[in-house]
């Protein structure tokens, strides 16, 4: 067996084998060494040539995608470690985050694998090992809205098999790499599975209308699993989608992704301003997200270059806003950003990640994002698709506004000069803060030449 | 003798009808009657299939339906509800609209298969599980009963499988039908037992 492959085994048996941890009393301990031993495998990953490794495949879009999974991944376990302090029984808190290395497992082995069937099998296991995560609280709201999601996702999902069958049907084989290589006539069987595999994966990335489940489970779940949904989760359905893509593209099929694309931006767009819920908000900015990075892949030239660059900066970007909104939560015990003044007095450190998460996640510049958006736009114009670039100029601009106005208000509105700050644990404030930096830094990385 | 397909007709056309039998009662139980049913006829189906192609997968297949979908998740529905559980309805369901929304649901379904996937699937096996998935999604989309949400979508996994059934055996197709079985379970077990029977409209998830 090459070396290679030995690492592609490892990454995956890692998170399996410190699940157990469960069983044992140092599950804290275990998946913080655990996390960091995943990232630098990943790293050596990225050094692994790009092509099929027996029944796996690294492509240029997966090995960034397996880097930002492994490193969100770290965060959220140092973040948990002290953000469910108050939970009571520790049995839950094991359970949480064996359950956090299976859900790690799951987008791992779903992003490597190369067959369209077991990538199907592994988007599925994502939500059987996620669902239990938004409930370590057993709050009732948190309870809704894991059914909102299992249900309404596994239902999607169902759907999407839809397009495994027929894409099964017209190529005899499953294997990803050999059908998107061999190229295809456009014909009807491959636009409906296409069309399915649109409905049923954009049902997990969030795209209108099939996205009713998101606001509620990045709003209910605890902020290191929004973190990871928002950041890494939605990413990896979104490289679902774009496998199928190629499996399944046609101009037909394109056109019926860049109006679903559209309907979403828009919808975010409407609804934006009128938010008043902090991790609401940025679940709806993480539809405007994975809405672009779509378009992005779909696009291909100068956009997937785009959209590459969105996948890594809205990893850490939305986790350092979700991670922001988590310490918020913690001290102020509230959501409703109308009851949340004074934070740069009371909270400056979470401030000043919020307000960098906040300015990465809509695409202020010179941020990577910005850059992003700015090749997917130019490309479309390349192209000539003048009016979907309109309708996304426009919706960006009404959704930065609305986030950044919420984001401000909260920051600086309310005198709180002599009320004393709030306490925070350093750990918290550290991750929040280590995400945003890695968020500035894609772009370095980027230019030199690293990505 | 009864040719093989009129019995694989026959047991797809009745996964159909219990379909629609789940559109119409509003008792509870009906649903978990509907779950144990439709599962057990599939399982004949895939066994029927597994035997006479020899095929051993399909085999495992018929018997893991039947003991995780048709036992395991019934037997744990049923411990979350009360004694007189044959009393047990949906609060508030509009059925008879239901019904005649689902008789239309049903025929333009026929008809958008007729017109698409036909041509490369003509068997009416594909298409009864076509739109036994239509009906489940309705099932799903029209009721606020988690029960009946979640009939939904065995109805749908059920489909999935006949549908796979139906065209050729997909390769994975136990695998991925244990997936879907241990997701079921999860829903039951973790989820819909913790928490209230019927949806709710809360104040934080909305917006």
């Amino acid at each position: 067996m090459n070396t290679d492959l030995i690492f592609l085994y490892l990454l995956l048996i890692v998170p399996v084998i410190i699940s157990f941890s469960y069983f044992g009393n140092l599950s804290q301990e275990i998946a913080k060494l655990g996390s960091l031993i995943e990232v630098a495998i990943s790293f050596v990953i990225l050094e692994v040539p790009m092509g099929v490794y027996s029944s796996f495949n690294i492509n240029s879009v997966n090995r960034i995608l397996i880097i930002s999974v492994s490193i969100v991944y770290a965060f959220s376990v140092f973040f948990a470690s002290t953000y469910h302090k108050g939970i009571k029984e520790p049995r839950h808190l094991k359970l949480h985050y064996s359950l956090m290395h299976l859900f790690v497992f799951t987008m791992m082995f779903t992003l490597i694998i190369n067959d369209f069937g077991l990538m199907w099998i592994g988007i599925e296991a994502t939500t059987a090992s996620s669902a239990l995560l938004l409930i370590i609280e057993r709050e009732r709201n948190q309870i809704e809205a894991a059914w909102r999601y299992v249900l309404i996702v596994s239902t999607g999902l169902t759907l999407a098999l839809i397009s495994v069958i027929l894409i099964y049907l017209y190529y005899h084989t499953l294997n990803s790499v050999s059908i998107i290589s061999a190229g295809h006539s456009p014909s009807l069987i491959l636009t409906i599975a296409g069309v399915t595999a649109m409905v049923g994966f954009g049902t997990k990335i969030g795209l209108f209308p099939m996205h009713s489940w998101l606001p509620d489970a990045h709003g209910e779940a605890p902020s290191e699993v929004s973190a990871m949904f928002s950041g890494i989760l939605l990413p990896v359905a979104a490289y679902v989608l774009y496998r199928f893509f190629l499996a399944t593209f046609s101009g037909r099929v394109e056109e019926i992704f860049l109006i679903f694309i559209m309907a979403t931006l828009i919808f975010v767009a409407l609804i934006m301003p009128s938010q008043k819920n902090i991790k609401r908000m940025f679940a709806y900015s993480t539809m405007e997200n994975m809405a672009l990075i779509t378009l992005g892949l779909i696009t291909g030239g100068l956009a997937f270059v785009g959209a590459l660059l969105i996948i890594l900066t809205h990893a850490f970007g939305k986790s350092a806003a979700f991670y922001s909104s988590g310490n918020i939560l913690n001290t102020y015990g509230t959501k409703d950003m109308n009851k949340i003044r004074g934070l740069r007095d009371r909270l400056p450190s979470t401030a000043i990640s919020l307000f960098g998460s906040s300015l990465v996640v809509t695409g202020a510049p010179p941020f990577t994002t910005f850059v992003g958006e700015f090749l997917i736009i130019y490309q479309l114009i390349k192209n000539g698709n003048i009016a979907p670039v309109f309708i996304i100029v426009v919706c960006l601009f009404i959704i930065s506004v609305s986030v950044l106005q919420k984001v401000s208000v909260m920051i600086f509105d309310g005198n709180m000069e002599n009320t004393p700050q709030l306490k925070l644990e350093r750990t918290q404030k550290y991750v929040a803060g280590l995400s945003l930096i890695f968020a500035f830094s894609i772009i370095f990385v980027y230019l030199g030449g690293l990505l | 003798m009864i040719p093989l397909q009129e019995a694989y007709d026959f047991i797809a056309t009745l996964m159909l009808f219990v379909a629609i039998w789940a559109q119409i009662g509003s008792y509870v139980i009906t649903k978990i009657e509907v779950i144990v049913i439709q599962t057990s006829l599939l399982s004949i189906y895939a066994f029927l299939s597994g035997v006479t192609t020899v095929n051993y997968d399909l085999i495992i297949l018929a018997f893991l339906i039947i003991f995780l979908r048709g036992i395991l998740t019934a037997f744990i529905l049923l411990k979350k509800f009360p004694q007189k559980r044959q009393l047990v309805r949906e609060k508030s369901t509009t059925v008879p609209s239901i019904l005649i929304v689902s008789i239309i649901v049903l025929i333009a379904t026929l008809i958008i298969y007729r017109l698409t996937i036909f041509q490369f699937a003509p068997s009416p096996i594909t298409a009864i599980g076509f739109v036994i998935a239509i009906q489940g999604l309705l099932l799903i989309g029209t009721r606020k009963n988690k029960v009946t949400q979640f009939t939904g979508y065995i109805e749908e996994e059920n489909a999935m499988i006949l549908l796979s059934l139906g065209i050729f055996p997909l390769p994975l197709i136990v695998e991925i039908s244990v997936l879907l079985d241990v997701l079921a379970l999860v829903i039951v077990a973790a989820v819909l037992l913790s928490g209230k029977m019927t949806s709710e409209h809360m104040e934080e998830l909305i917006g």
